[in-house]
């Protein structure tokens, strides 16, 4: 049994050397101020939740961690007595709440939270039902969208490469919970090299990964990736962030595991940042899948990515 | 006169039919016949055909509309300049009433056409939007193939006689101003109209025929309805990996709201897929445009601002 099972992931906690550039960043790539300190930038979605992406400042870009939702109170107090964990401590930062830290075989901060505002959700824009072929939805309402920054809706997952794979499995899967959505070899059919995790909730659907750790020479900050509304969504914001002059990464294209329809950007400093939209969703009882690591990339239309995996 | 019920088929004339044939496969049709000298190609509506190239030098020959009751037939075949109701000696039978548009385009009146059997629809996925979870559980898998054309949806015509065809399509096939295209500098000056179906209340496509002033008749393209932008983005990259000459696309056109995405046939005629446009009926008001905003979108990657 692990220690507890999370719902969700409630942010990514980056590092940047200025938080004007950083906020101006993240604001053309769809995410909404919800709180600014001297030292730290919080930046949340549409969706009814304080923050889903903090930046502090600091010397050198870095990635700081992350924070993964506990579904009650109760949890916190669990996972506070895990070996390791840090006593339940009040957040002290905007928003408040509580949390309980432990550090990953990473040397990664992972803070495990309850209790964070939950303000009002943000309206969004854009919003139209589709014609299809077969089922028309949008009969007589004609479609005129707003060439604005997209609205991001929350945080979907995060990405990262970690030295030791297994041990890290090991780690997520017992502190948090974590299902194998999807497992990949390489040269040994009997050895995981890596997989797509996904929170436990039971008979409730969730996101076909939350975490997905990839092997690498060091311990590095892959993507964050953000759910958007739909496809209008991820296209009008790609025009925005080009229109802005911010790099693009790779996209717009569809995963084959996961399915998302994906455009990933980067920030000032390099950080890849992932508008998706329409990913599948499972559930406790689906069986993992298991692929060669050469297919974790492919898609199912796109452009090819432009990178091995693992970069 | 009369209320056209929809665009039936488009009639084009090509010098190889095999070519013809491969081009449309990978375009996302389907063979419904072929003669000696034409071939007849559906979607995976139940209509007959929807696409006819007959043997010859490239070029346009015209279009068929649907009537919306045998009656109307008898009615056009009264116009000045038409035919009497005739039987099609093709493939699918009917019949028809042709008369000529004032740039000298074969028009056909159609009834009767045979009807086939619906071809299944592959990979139709439902979709998990930000506000909405409609596809729990099962995963998208989309395979590289043809884009799964369901029916023609409309014609782009240059005209040379513009107001001359104006009037045609409005007063003698019953057509509705969706949008009006005036000058960019000038807006007195009439530049091209989006023309629909008038079908009372029932929806249609925001545009069955968009007439252009150009000064010459030819065609502008023709354009046929995939399922979803799911499966035109998929038709995209199954005819790029073919090097087809690609035209324009993907994006989001403004007028009419479709996802487009532009090909060409072997011999430039511009073929489209689209899908998600708006439906209008009678009740909707006229809109009116500069000109550019006809090639304006409200979303399309390989353009800037």
């Amino acid at each position: 049994m692990p220690v507890i099972k999370v719902e969700d992931i409630a942010y990514v906690r980056l590092r940047a050397p200025d938080l004007d550039q950083a906020e101006g960043f993240l604001t053309d790539f769809g995410l909404t101020q919800s709180a600014r300190t001297d030292s730290a930038l919080y930046m949340r979605g549409t969706d009814p939740y304080h923050h889903a992406h903090i930046t502090e400042l600091g010397g050198e870009p870095g990635f700081v961690g992350f924070a993964l939702k506990a579904s009650s109170e109760g949890d916190l107090k669990t996972f506070s007595e895990v070996d390791g964990a840090s006593a339940i401590e009040d957040i002290g930062e905007p928003g408040g709440g509580k949390r309980v830290r432990i550090t990953d075989p990473n040397g990664l901060q992972i803070e495990v939270v309850h209790g964070i505002e939950t303000p009002t959700p943000l309206p969004i824009d854009n919003k139209y039902d589709w014609n299809f072929g077969t089922d028309h939805r949008r009969q007589g309402d004609i479609l005129r969208l707003k060439r604005n920054a997209c609205p991001v809706k929350r945080l979907g997952h995060i990405v990262f490469s970690v030295t030791d794979f297994a041990a890290c499995d090991e780690f997520y899967s017992h502190h948090f919970g974590l299902l194998h959505s999807d497992e990949m070899y390489e040269d040994d059919n009997s050895k995981t090299e890596t997989a797509f995790m996904r929170c436990d909730r039971g008979d409730v659907y969730v996101d076909h990964h939350t975490v997905l750790l990839v092997p690498g020479p060091e311990c590095a900050f892959n993507h964050a990736a953000f759910e958007v509304e739909d496809l209008n969504a991820v296209f009008v914001g790609h025009d925005y962030l080009k229109s802005k002059d911010y790099e693009p990464h790779w996209g717009v294209g569809r995963h084959v595991l996961g399915s998302q329809i994906f455009d990933y950007w980067k920030n000032p400093w390099g950080q890849v940042h992932e508008h998706w939209t329409d990913g599948d969703l499972l559930n406790a009882s689906t069986p993992t899948g298991r692929t060669h690591r050469s297919e974790a990339l492919d898609i199912q239309w796109g452009q090819p990515a432009p990178f091995r995996p693992g970069n | 006169m009369i209320n056209v019920y929809d665009i039936a088929y488009i009639r084009l004339r090509v010098p190889d039919l095999d070519k013809m044939e491969t081009f449309l496969s990978d375009f996302g049709m389907h063979k419904s016949a072929r003669t000696d000298n034409a071939l007849y190609m559906r979607g995976t509506d139940p209509d007959h055909h929807v696409h006819v190239s007959e043997q010859g030098d490239p070029g346009f020959i015209g279009m068929a509309f649907n009537a919306a009751s045998e009656e109307d037939l008898h009615k056009l075949a009264s116009v000045d300049g038409a035919s009497d109701v005739e039987n099609i000696d093709e493939p699918g039978g009917g019949q028809r009433v042709r008369i000529a548009d004032p740039d000298g385009l074969q028009i056909e009146l159609v009834w009767g056409i045979e009807t086939l059997k619906p071809l299944e629809l592959k990979e139709v996925f439902e979709f998990n939007s930000g506000r909405e979870r409609r596809r729990v559980g099962p995963i998208v898998r989309s395979k590289p193939r043809p884009s799964q054309i369901k029916r023609i949806g409309h014609i782009v015509l240059s005209c040379n006689d513009f107001a001359g065809c104006d009037r045609f399509y409005h007063d003698t096939l019953g057509m509705l101003t969706s949008d009006l295209l005036h000058d960019d500098d000038d807006e007195n000056v009439a530049k091209a109209h989006f023309l629909r179906c008038n079908r009372g209340q029932e929806y249609t496509d925001h545009h069955t025929v968009l007439i252009t002033d150009r000064g010459t008749a030819e065609l502008g393209h023709v354009a046929f309805e995939v399922e979803d932008w799911n499966d035109l983005m998929v038709g995209h990259y199954h005819l790029e990996g073919k090097e087809y000459e690609h035209r324009n696309g993907i994006g989001r056109h403004i007028l009419g709201s479709q996802l487009f995405d532009y090909w060409t046939d072997p011999w430039g005629h511009a073929h489209e897929h689209w899908t998600d446009g708006d439906l209008l009926n009678e009740d909707t008001e006229t809109g009116s445009y500069p000109l550019h905003t006809a090639r304006d979108v409200q979303w399309a990657p390989g353009q800037t601002h």
